[in-house]
Formats: C-alpha cells, structure tokens, sequence
C-alpha cells in the first residue's frame, strides 16, 4: 500500500517528532494522570442491632459456648454480655466479631445497611448445611488458621487419634457409652482441670488415648456401661505430668505394654465396679505412687515390666482390699506408695550386696516382691504399722529367697533365666498363703531353702522347674496348715534337707526317675506333716538321714524285684509313715536304724518265698508296713539267719494279708 | 499574494505535521522512546487496575477470618507490583513534577484502600502537600486534588471502620466521635469548595466520591449508634433515628449527582448514566429509603 502523505512531509513529521517529543510526552502524560482510575468505598455495615439478644441467646446456650472456644471469642462474649448496647470501642469491637460469627455459626444472613452486590455479600460456607457440619467445620478451619486454642486441639488431637487407632471404628468408638465416657474422663483430666498449653501434654494425651482405645477395642468390660473407668488412671497421670513434668510421664505412656495396664484397672474396675466410688481414692494413691518413683526410682521405668507390673500389681491388689491397701496410710503417705518405696529400697539394697541376686531382681521379680508383700499386708494389716515394718518383712522376704536361690545346686543347674523365674514362683508361692506368708516369711524362705537343696540331685537326673515348685508349694501348704510344722521351726528345714539327702545317697536311684523321687519327696513332706513332732524329736538326735537311708537301703535289697516305680515309693512312704508313728522306739534307740534296714531285708527275702502265694507287687507295700508296725510294737533282736521271733511275726503278717 | 500564499502554505504545512505527530505518538502507544513518561504512567495505571481487581476480589468477605488486610497470593501486600512501579517513575523521573504528585496521592490512596494505614499516615503529609500541584489547567479542582485535600480525614474514617472488621479476639471498635469528626470535616470542606469550580455532576470523580466516604461513615455510626435505641449517650445523639444519619449523607452525595442521576436513583429508569457512577446513584437512593 503505497504512503498516503507526499515524503517530505513525512520526513517533516519525524523531525517534529524528534525535536517536540519531550513536550509532547508531558501532554499525553499529565492526560494520563486524570484518567479515570477506580476507589474502593469503604465496607458496608452489617444491621446488627435487631439481632442483637438472638445473638447473645446463641452463644449462652447449645453449641454455642464451644463456637467461641473455637474462635477464642469467649472472652469477647463476657465483654459484650455484660453491657450489650454499649457503644464504647471496647465492647463495639467485640461485639462486630460476634455477630459475624453468630451469622456465620446460625446460618443468619444479615441485612446490609448499604447498597451491596449480592456477589459481593460474602461467600457462603458451601455444603454446610447442618448445626454439626459448621461445628466441624470451624474445628478444622481454627487449626488452619493457626487459631490453636486448647479446646481446638484437644478436639483435632482426639479425633486424630481415634482415626488412628481406631480406623474405621472411631465413630462406634466415640457412640458407644462406655468408650465415649472414656475418652470424656481423658479430655476431662487433661484439658477440663488442666493446662492443655504445651505440645507435650497433646503428645500424652494422643498416647494415653491410643493405649485407652487398644486396651478397649477388643475387650471392653461388659458391666462398666458408662461409668469412668479409667478416671482415677488418668487423673493421676495428670497430676504427675503436673509435679514431674511432661517427659516423666510420657516415658510411662510409652512403654511397651502400657495398653495393657490401662486393660488391667479397667478390668479391676469391672471386676467391682464399686471401685468407681473410690475414684478419688485412687488417684490420690497412683498419684503417690508414680510420684515416688518418679522422684526416688526413676531407672525403674526402663524396665517396662517393673513400672508396669508393680502399678498393675498395686491396682489389682488395691481393688481387692479396699479399705487395707486404698485407704490405708503409712507414715502419711498412701500405704501402696509406701510399701513400693520399701520394696524398691529393700530390693536396691540387697542388689549391691548379692551378685547372684542384683542379676534375678528383675521387673517381674521386683513386681512379685511387691505383689507378695501387699497380699501379707492386706491379710495381717496389724503387723504393718510403719514403714519399718515393711521394710523388715521385704528385706526378710528377699534375704531369704535369695540364699534359697544362691545354693550352689541351683546356681549350677539352672540358668539365671530359670532362676529368675524360680524366684518369682517362689515369691508366687508364699503369696499363696499371705497369713503364713506375714508371720513366718523367714521359716518360709528356709522351708523352700530345704526344699531346693532335698531336690538338687532330682533336679541334676531331670527334675523340672515345675517339679521343684509343686515341692515348695507342698512344702509351704503343709507348714502353712500344721501349727507343729511351725514349731519345728529350723528343724523342718533340716529334716527335709536330711531326707534329701538320703534320697539322694541311697541304692535305690536306678530304681527311681526324677517324677518318682518327687513323689518320694512329697511322700515325705506328707509324713512329716502328719507326726511332725516326732520327726523334730528324730531330727534333734540326728536320727532322719539314717532312718531314711535305713529304709531305703533296706527296700534297695529287695529280691523280689516286685519294688520299683509307683510300687517302690507307695512302700517306701508307708514305711516311713509307720517307723515315725512309732518313732519313739526310735529315739529312745530302742530300735536302731540298722534294725529297721534288717528287717526290711529280711522281710523282703521273705516275700520273695511268698510269691506266686500270698504276696505280690500290689500287697508288698502293704506286707511291708505290717512287718515293720508289729516290729515297732513289740520289738526284738533282729538277726540273721531270722529269728522264731521274726518268723512268727512275718507269719501272722501274711495271714492277716488274704483276710 | 504570492509570498501570501507561500506563508500560508507553509502554516498548513506546519499544523498537518503538528498534527501528523499528534496522531501518530498516541499511536505509538507504549513507545517507550519517544513518550516514555507517558508510557510508564499508563503502564501503573494498568497494573494499579489489575491490583484494584485483586483488591476487590479478597475484600469479598470470606466466612469468617477474612477481614484482615487483603495480601496476594503469595503473601506480598496488595498493590505491591503498583507501588513498585511507582518507585520506579519516581527514581526515573523524579518527584516534582505534577505526574510524581499524582502519584503520590495514589500511593495514598492504595494504602488506604488496603488498609495500611500506618503507612497511609506516614505519606499523608506530601499528599497533603501535593494539592498545589495538582490544580488543573481550567482552575477547575482536579480529582486528585480533592483526594489529597482530604486525605487526612478518609484515614480517620476508614481506621475506625477497619476496626469494626478487626477479627483479633480482644481488640476494641472503632471510636465512633473520630468517625463522626471525619465524615463531617469532610462536609465541610467540600461546603468550603468554590462550587462553580466543581466539575460538571456527570464527569466528577473526586468530590463524589469523597462525599460517598462521608456518608458511609456515617451509616457506621448509625450502625453502632442503632444498639441504644432512644436513650442513646453520646456521641449518638438523640432522636438517633436512621433518617437522622443517613439523611447527612444523602445531602452530601446529592450535591455531586446530576438531577437525571438523581432520578436513576430513585429507579426512574435513565440510559445515559455513566456505569462508574452507579454506585455513588445507588448509595444515594439506599440513604433515602
């Protein structure tokens, strides 16, 4: 397209341009600034005034306190609630935020005193059509916002947390009454008495929530129904987190198993839910306890089964002796705090005086102690009247067990694992019988001492851990129901340990399995039982070990080879039976031991002729303890060859057999 | 006649030149080189609209939370690119002449509309003093003139209001005697205003605008003043009525509509109204229900 203008006045055009630009640019320019630019007017008020008492209704009343938590408005509201009209800055300003949440909140649109785009009236929350939809809501919204009360993250911490450890359950978790109660004791403990500030406490309170959900999700106790099963625990906790600071109790929280403490109160809760009125109680007494660990023996929370054990060991025992272990006190401290404390000085102790024992005390051990020691109290309360008293019966009590447990048999045979486990089967045993337990710990420590040394050798030839407790636990019944038991005091010991012995040193081992010597030992446990007192008189002249081994030195000869296994130990418990019952003749050395061997030799001799007649494996036991009674009765000159004596006697024996 | 003729011609050669180059520099919009103030007021005039929008955009209120100072996406202020822009010219071109005061009022003025009012007060004082540059031509008060003139006092207004929007638990209101005391210095001075030197009620863009700030400060205070009903205390006043509050500010905007706007705003229906004036129709016709 060829130039419309002539080309020199195109060219004149570009020297104007060049010579008038700056002129020209100052023309177009102060143009340019009177053009038309667009100003925002300020914003449009709100008519609140009309709105003004169904506001304040709202947030007195329903939800409506929550709101204002949620927005950290509550304060706000005071200001406002106490002199509603009033148009000083200080009640306007709090005043404007509430109205426009409470619009927000109850779905009210406002009039606007102005004239207002309706695109421009505000965005409306989009899908939040129900009272609970908007709650929700500003929950997640707050905390977007970085509007963090407590309130807001006690809300999202428990949701959280039961989203976690619930999954898809978290909502039946938080429906049903009694998880519901649970998780409202919790946020109650935490957030309702207590600062819910520091990100610690939301750290326990997520922890002390999962445990409370793992502990209830499969296994909620049936008879609790809504009640506050856990309210004491939590409490406690609480105060804890309050003296001994967040670290302390989130070491307990963590460690392994805890859920299983929080099942185990939750459960002696439902065992007697009578309990629950102790609430107060309880808290006070979890409170001391934690706290005397925390401050005395805080390496005890890296044993998980320690600090478990002894909280789950004082929970269960506290619930079943209310008014000894719960409300009892000692030295103004609750008991069960105090009996710890003991335990864990008097275990400390011994610890750095015993190798052998510092390497048994473990968790489990210590929880044992602790569980024995509250079950003497609880049945003999008097007994405990200080803290002294306890500390003497602990120390007693592991004094004891451990030199039962530093037998260089034991020592040898088991390893410490099994010691261990000895140890708190033991422990597990004389908390059987508390009674006895509480008077007489050190002649029951000495009892099992014996028990342990008679069973060394059975225990070499394959005599099990269990073997060796059913013995103790005999042993222990037996001195727990026999007064004159107890009157032979150490004499009992060392007539188990003589008998033992004898077990041990006689003939007739080949004959007799590890189980069968354990019968033979309890056979013996049982006669001493029943004639303890001849059997201290026997012991006092040293007169058992021979006795024993006489009998079974005698019954070692037999030629009828009608005497081994159930047969031998029937025998061998019947004789021992009938020597004692008759063991005057024994002390007064009227009779000898080497008598009795005699007899049993020759007696055997003669039932051996006898077989195939008038005896045989089922009667010979029977035979025998008729020889030795009429022997015992009327005693004479035992010789070989056999005297008429003898033979008269055997005689009317096996005649008495067939009728 | 001759030479008359050449003379002649030679000044119609010279005006179609001068009107040649008048018609091709606005042409050569955005041509940097050769009206490069022009270019670089057009260019923050541009971007100042694409920021108003923003602007506009985050003042919508949101549910709840939302009323703080409006901030861009990425966390700047709002108009932060403007006032960039406006450092530029500035650095560039200096701060003394009419353009640079122009500047300095919408600098002021950004600031107020995104609430930095701290910032606001701190240029206050140039705006105030950049009126004597900004006398139009005609002697006519010029827009930005009126702004700076009062300026001052649409700070005041606009910090209480802003206060009523405080979302911060705890913080007071606005004081509704400062808000008074800013919407009536405003009457008053644009009262003192040489009204034959007004522009026309169809072109102005200052002095209604100004006047609808009053008037909106004035509903607040009725807004607040509303909650004591019949006994109010001061500085609500009794009969403490609506027709009381909104009709100051209906007078004031009355005074800078046209009488066809003024029947657009009573909904008489009228075509030749200027859009951007329909708001200050509306604020008018709202007032006098």
């Amino acid at each position: 397209m060829p130039l419309p203008i002539a080309i020199p006045l195109a060219i004149s055009a570009i020297k104007a341009l060049l010579r008038f630009r700056e002129q020209v640019d100052t023309i177009l320019s102060l143009n340019e600034a009177s053009a038309g630019l667009p100003f925002a007017l300020p914003p449009v008020p709100t008519d609140d005034a009309p709105h003004l008492q169904d506001m304040l209704a709202f947030f007195k009343t329903g939800r409506g306190p929550m709101i204002l938590q949620l927005r950290d408005l509550q304060d706000d509201f005071a200001v406002v609630a106490q002199d509603p009209t009033s148009i000083s800055p200080a009640v306007s300003g709090p005043r404007s935020r509430l109205f426009k949440l409470y619009y927000e909140a109850a779905g009210v649109q406002p009039t606007f005193l102005g004239p207002v785009d309706p695109a421009m009236q505000g965005k409306a929350i989009q899908g939040l059509e129900t009272a609970d939809m908007r709650l929700a809501y500003y929950v997640v919204q707050s905390q977007r916002l970085s509007h963090n009360p407590a309130l807001v993250r006690v809300l999202l911490a428990t949701a959280d947390t039961l989203l976690e450890f619930a999954g898809e359950n978290a909502n039946l978790f938080i429906s049903n009454p009694q998880t519901r109660s649970l998780v409202e004791n919790l946020i109650d403990e935490f957030a309702g008495k207590r600062d819910f500030t520091d990100d610690g406490a939301e750290e326990i309170f997520k922890s002390l929530l999962g445990a409370t959900i793992v502990a209830f999700a499969n296994n909620p106790p049936v008879n609790l129904a809504d009640k506050p099963a856990l309210k004491a625990l939590f409490a406690a906790l609480g105060d804890v987190r309050q003296s001994l600071g967040n670290d302390f109790v989130a070491k307990i929280i963590s460690v392994d198993g805890f859920e299983q403490l929080v099942a185990a109160y939750a459960t002696e809760v439902a065992k007697d839910p009578s309990f629950l009125t102790q609430n107060a109680l309880a808290q006070q007494v979890l409170t001391a306890t934690l706290t005397q660990i925390g401050k005395n023996f805080p390496q005890i929370i890296d044993d998980p089964k320690a600090l478990l054990g002894v909280l789950e060991v004082g929970i269960g025992a506290a619930a079943a002796n209310v008014p000894t272990l719960l409300q009892g006190q000692l030295a103004g401290q609750p008991l069960l705090a105090a009996v710890l404390a003991g335990v864990l000085k008097q275990v400390s102790t011994l610890a750095l005086a015993n190798h052998l024992f510092a390497s048994l005390a473990n968790g489990q051990f210590l929880t044992d102690v602790y569980k024995s020691t509250l079950q003497a109290i609880a049945a003999n309360p008097i007994q405990f009247g200080n803290q002294n008293d306890v500390e003497k019966f602990v120390s007693d009590l592991i004094v004891g067990l451990a030199n039962a447990l530093s037998q260089q048999a034991l020592s040898q045979l088991f390893t410490i694992d099994t010691l261990r486990l000895l140890a708190s089967e033991s422990l597990t045993v004389l908390a059987a019988d508390p009674q006895f337990l509480t008077s007489h710990n050190q002649f029951a420590t000495k009892l099992l001492a014996a028990v342990f040394k008679a069973s060394a050798t059975a225990i070499a030839d394959g005599l099990t851990r269990d073997d060796l407790m059913d013995i103790a636990t005999a042993a222990i019944k037996a001195a727990a129901d026999n007064i004159a038991l107890l009157n032979l005091n150490d004499q009992l010991a060392a007539t188990i340990t003589a008998a033992g012995d004898a077990i041990a040193t006689s003939d007739l081992l080949p004959l007799l399995n590890a189980q069968r010597r354990k019968a033979l030992l309890l056979s013996v446990l049982e006669t001493i039982a029943a004639n303890p007192t001849v059997w201290g008189q026997l012991q006092d002249k040293h007169l058992i070990q021979p006795l024993v081994q006489a009998i079974l030195q005698g019954l070692a000869t037999d030629p009828t080879h009608l005497l081994s296994g159930p047969v031998l130990v029937d025998a061998a418990s019947r004789i021992l039976q009938a020597a004692v019952r008759r063991g005057q003749q024994c002390i007064d050395q009227t009779v000898k031991s080497d008598d009795v061997k005699q007899l049993l030799t020759m007696a055997l001799n003669r039932a051996n002729q006898e077989i195939g007649k008038t005896v045989d494996g089922k009667n010979l036991p029977v035979f025998l303890e008729r020889v030795l009674v009429a022997f015992l009765n009327a005693p004479f000159a035992v010789a070989d060859p056999p005297s008429a004596d003898f033979k008269k006697l055997v005689d009317i024996v096996l005649a008495g057999l067939n009728q | 006649m001759r030479r008359a003729s050449k003379t002649w011609q030679a000044r119609t050669r010279t005006r179609m030149v001068i009107l040649l180059v008048l018609l091709i520099i606005p042409m050569l919009d955005g041509c940097g080189l050769l009206a490069p103030k022009t270019a670089a007021l057009e260019k923050i005039h541009a971007t100042y609209r694409t920021d108003f929008q923003q602007l506009i955009q985050l003042s919508v209120p949101e549910p709840a939370e939302s009323a703080t100072r409006p901030k861009s996406e990425a966390g700047q202020t709002a108009f932060a690119e403007t006032l960039r822009q406006i450092r530029d010219y500035r650095v560039k071109y200096g701060e003394t002449s009419q353009e640079a005061a122009h500047l300095k009022v919408l600098e002021g003025m950004i600031y107020l509309q995104s609430n930095q009012f701290g910032m606001a007060r701190l240029v206050a004082t140039d705006v105030a003093a950049a009126q004597s540059q900004l006398k139009s031509g005609t002697g006519d008060y010029a827009r930005d003139q009126l702004l700076a003139m009062t300026f001052s006092d649409l700070i005041s207004g606009w910090e209480e209001i802003a206060k009523f929007n405080d979302t911060t638990p705890g913080h007071p209101g606005g004081d509704l005697s400062k808000l008074i005391g800013a919407a009536d210095d405003i009457k008053a001075q644009l009262d003192g205003l040489n009204q034959t030197k007004l522009a026309k009620p169809e072109v102005d863009e200052g002095a209604i605008y100004i006047a609808t700030n009053a008037a909106i400060f004035y509903v607040w205070v009725y807004s607040q003043c509303k909650f004591q009903g019949q006994n109010p205390t001061p500085p609500c006043i009794a009969p403490n009525t609506k027709q009381q509050w909104f009709g100051k500010g209906r007078e004031l905007i009355g005074k800078y509509l046209s009488d066809i706007e003024k029947k657009a705003a009573q909904g008489e229906p009228q075509t030749n109204v200027p859009a951007g004036r329909l708001r200050y129709l509306s604020w008018y016709g709202f007032l006098g229900r």
